[in-house]
């Protein structure tokens, strides 16, 4: 690994899809000893997409060879009494345990916290899942779209044009998995706290990580808004005066110039100082935002004929706050990224055809590089190694194991 | 329990040059898990979106307006006045820097060197220091002294093109994504103040908000590069499941969000609806049947849920087994009996006094839970402890200090 930072650590990911995943990868990433553990049957993640060609197959998931990598893989069957035990003893020389199975599941299996405690008393537990460990709805079932409208974020989507294109519409999701890598890097700061809490205080803990709780903790502006002085933010107030995205030649670019004076003045700038911004409405923020459309329009009608390109290099140039709407695809190429060595190149052997590049991590370490060191596990790829090394069985056991149906 | 713990991070120790959302929300997340976070600032320039909320019984309050203020984001953090423009500023923060774990800063790339702390020399008093760099573009690269904003890095790292409605333009996300990278930047900087305690090793991070973005959307990069193919905005329509989507219910701009998954959640779903009927059509007998069909299926759903009250109608699916949930606007999310069950609401004070409600910690961890111990302090509040306590500076000293404007 080129990141040491937590190594030595050894964290066991019983989690599927993509928030717990995508926890156990950032742990992985910077050095931890991850193990995936999979049931018989696969992480779920590996039979949803997208696959090369769009043939499914459990191997091939890009989901899955994405929030995996770095990982040992072995599969576990927690429904067979040998399983359990096998379960027990990988807590019992683990530092910390990530799952996100529906409260109660565990410990209706004698693996809660309460007896994997007493296997290993520095246990650092982290549980993810929609609604927490405790609540009166901790049994009720969400997905990611429902999570995020549980937390608040939710009906406040989309503000800005798409909001005003459609201001009758229903609300619109955060795009892809978004919502669930924020639960999952927001897990990796608790597991990580949670090693701290660890050396102060002696003691190991169960974090309890709701998906509701941390879109909440987002949406916590609108919360103060309402408690202090009464006022619902909705997608409509979210809205800027003026600017945002902006229709061009080849797509959309962002323009930000609401803010500080100076940078109406850059943007003016880079519309050649046009004459109908001299109009004395136009001459405080004030009456910018009440003459926000009218901004607006000026902005499209200079915009359309124009890339997106051409329009962020000139606002970069005048130096106010813009940007382009990436599609996935022009990421890679992006010069600044290529010259910052964001993207990581592909584990070697490389499983899937085609993936000849990684997005790298959230965070880059000054004078190393993220690598990806190891491909995201095949299914039950590590089980033997891991039985042996890591729960100490012998070569009989782990024939039995595998003969009882456990691994 | 009656075991009183230390908090996971008592002891460590971060001087916090940050601002706006993107740092801010960072260190308070170390600092409610018990780090000290030392907050230099000055009184001629407060700390941006640091403002007083309007009170409970100001006229501002009374008319409902819309106000924005970060200033939750700084309860337990240590306030200091600092003159970063004085050379003797400089030295002063160097002599904070000297005793603490980690250093979070957010200025334009470059400007933090420019202003005297190179990193080198920091790291030559402290080897062990960390050194956390949080901007939109990161400390390198051609774009690194571009200007950054939430809605600008969330279209430049992918997620924005991801978003919206299937016949609508892209969607540039707000505040949410300052937090969110806030949440990143606190996972790495703990991750190495943790190596940095182990191994005596220092380390910098150059953490680039647009870079935290597309690290969110790795599956739709992936996507483009082996099928070379760019995943296309779909609205609230999910790759797999269908029903997936945002239904009506009673009353203005109010909505019920419904995903099923399963086909257990499927037959629970057309139970709960009393559409019997759905369960024989072969247009809905598979999951990828039902997302031919989605139209279909959606206005049957809405048929359904439009006459009904969002939160009945959320209980009564889920007591149904259907994943389903209101649309919370900010006064759901307070009057959740789930949430205030499990305190996520903390109560605090603005620094003129007035109450302060607040959003706690994202997570609840069993034995030591976190806490508020106190409001957002004043500019200048904690002078004492920093400059007395810590530095052992006497007051003479001090108010000479004061005098030649480099603690103001």
């Amino acid at each position: 690994m080129s990141i040491p930072f937590l190594n030595g650590l050894r964290v066991l990911d019983y989690t599927s899809l993509v928030a717990g995943p995508f926890c156990g990868k950032l742990l992985a990433d910077v050095g931890a000893d991850v193990i995936k553990i999979e049931p018989p049957q696969g992480d779920i993640a590996r039979r949803r997409g997208p696959f090369p060609s769009d043939l499914p197959d459990p191997e091939l998931s890009l989901v899955h060879h994405y929030v995996n990598v770095n990982k040992r893989g072995m599969t576990l069957n927690l429904q067979d009494k040998a399983g359990r035990e096998v379960f027990s003893r990988l807590v019992g020389s683990s530092d910390l345990l990530i799952e996100d199975t529906p409260p109660g599941t565990l410990d209706a299996m004698g693996l809660g916290y309460d007896a994997l405690e007493r296997i290993n008393p520095g246990l650092i537990m982290l549980s993810i899942t929609p609604f927490g460990q405790v609540g009166p709805h901790r049994d009720w079932k969400a997905y990611n779209l429902n999570t995020i409208h549980a937390g608040g974020e939710g009906w406040l989507m989309p503000p800005g044009l798409a909001q005003r294109t459609f201001p009758d519409r229903e609300p619109v999701k955060t795009g892809a998995y978004v919502g669930e890598y924020y639960c999952g890097v927001t897990a990796a700061s608790a597991a990580i706290i949670g090693i701290f809490g660890r050396a102060a205080s002696g003691r190991g803990q169960h974090i309890d990580m709701s998906k509701q709780e941390a879109h909440a903790t987002l949406a916590r502006i609108a919360i103060g808004m309402w408690a202090q002085s009464g006022f619902v933010e909705t997608r409509a107030t979210r809205d800027i005066p003026y600017g945002g995205c902006v229709p061009c030649k080849d797509g959309h670019a962002e323009v930000l110039f609401h803010i500080a004076e100076n940078h109406w003045h850059a943007c003016m700038r880079m519309l050649g100082d046009p004459e109908w911004a001299r109009d004395p409405k136009f001459a405080t923020q004030e009456g910018r935002s009440e003459n926000g459309a009218e901004v607006n329009e000026y902005l499209f009608a200079w915009a359309k004929d124009r890339t997106k390109r051409e329009i962020y290099d000139l606002g970069l140039k005048h130096g106010f706050p813009c940007g382009i709407f990436y599609a996935p695809s022009e990421l890679p190429e992006v010069e600044h990224e290529q010259e910052r060595g964001f993207f990581a190149d592909p584990p070697s052997p490389n499983p899937v055809k085609g993936m000849t590049k990684i997005p790298g991590l959230p965070f880059q370490l000054s004078g190393h590089s993220y690598a990806v060191d190891r491909s995201a596990p095949r299914l039950g790829e590590h089980t033997d190694e891991v039985l042996a090394e890591v729960a100490g069985y012998g070569g009989d056991e782990i024939a039995a194991l595998r003969a009882g149906g456990a691994v | 329990m009656g075991e009183t713990l230390p908090q996971p991070l008592e002891g460590v120790r971060i001087v916090d040059f940050t601002w706006a959302g993107v740092g801010p929300y960072c260190t308070f997340l170390c600092s409610i898990m018990g780090a000290e976070v030392i907050k230099p600032e000055t009184a001629a320039h407060p700390t941006i979106f640091r403002g007083v909320r309007p009170s409970g019984d100001s006229e501002k309050a009374e008319k409902g307006t819309r106000w924005f203020s970060l200033d939750e984001l700084y309860v337990n953090k240590k306030g200091v006045r600092l003159n970063l423009k004085h050379p003797e500023g400089v030295a002063l923060a160097k002599r904070i820097i000297a005793l603490s774990d980690a250093v979070a800063e957010n200025f334009q790339a470059g400007v933090f060197e420019r202003l005297g702390f190179s990193h080198d020399e920091m790291r030559a008093t402290n080897p062990a220091l960390v050194l956390l760099s949080a901007s939109a573009h990161g400390a390198t690269g051609p774009e690194r002294h571009g200007k950054g904003l939430a809605q600008a890095f969330s279209a430049l790292g992918g997620p924005g093109y991801l978003t919206g409605y299937e016949d609508g333009p892209p969607v540039e996300l707000r505040l949410p994504v300052d937090l969110i990278s806030g949440t990143a930047a606190s996972f790495s900087l703990l991750s190495a103040v943790w190596h940095a305690r182990q191994s005596g090793e220092g380390s910098h991070i150059d953490a680039a908000s647009r870079e935290v973005m597309t690290s969110f959307i790795g599956e739709a990069v992936l996507d483009a590069l082996v099928n070379k193919r760019d995943q296309p905005r779909m609205g609230n329509r999910d790759t797999h499941m269908a029903p997936h989507g945002v239904y009506p219910c009673r009353g203005h701009d109010q909505w019920l969000s419904i995903a099923v998954g399963t086909d257990e959640e499927w037959r629970a779903l057309c139970a709960a609806l009393d559409r019997p009927e759905w369960l024989a059509y072969p247009r809905f007998a598979t999951e990828e049947a039902r997302r031919a069909h989605q139209e279909e299926l959606d206005a049957g759903i809405a048929a359904w849920t439009a006459p009904r009250d969002k939160m009945e109608a959320m209980a009564e699916l889920q007591a149904a087994g259907v994943p389903a949930t209101a649309s919370y606007a900010a006064d759901d999310l307070l009057a959740d009996p789930h949430l205030q069950e499990r305190g996520v609401f903390e109560m605090t004070e603005d620094v003129v006094g007035n109450p302060l409600l607040m959003m706690g910690a994202p997570w609840k961890f069993s034995r030591t839970p976190g806490r508020i111990d106190r409001r957002p302090p004043k500019t200048g509040e904690d002078d004492e402890y920093v400059y007395g306590e810590l530095l052992g500076i006497g007051s003479r000293e001090l108010r000479d200090l004061e005098e030649r404007g480099v603690i103001v």
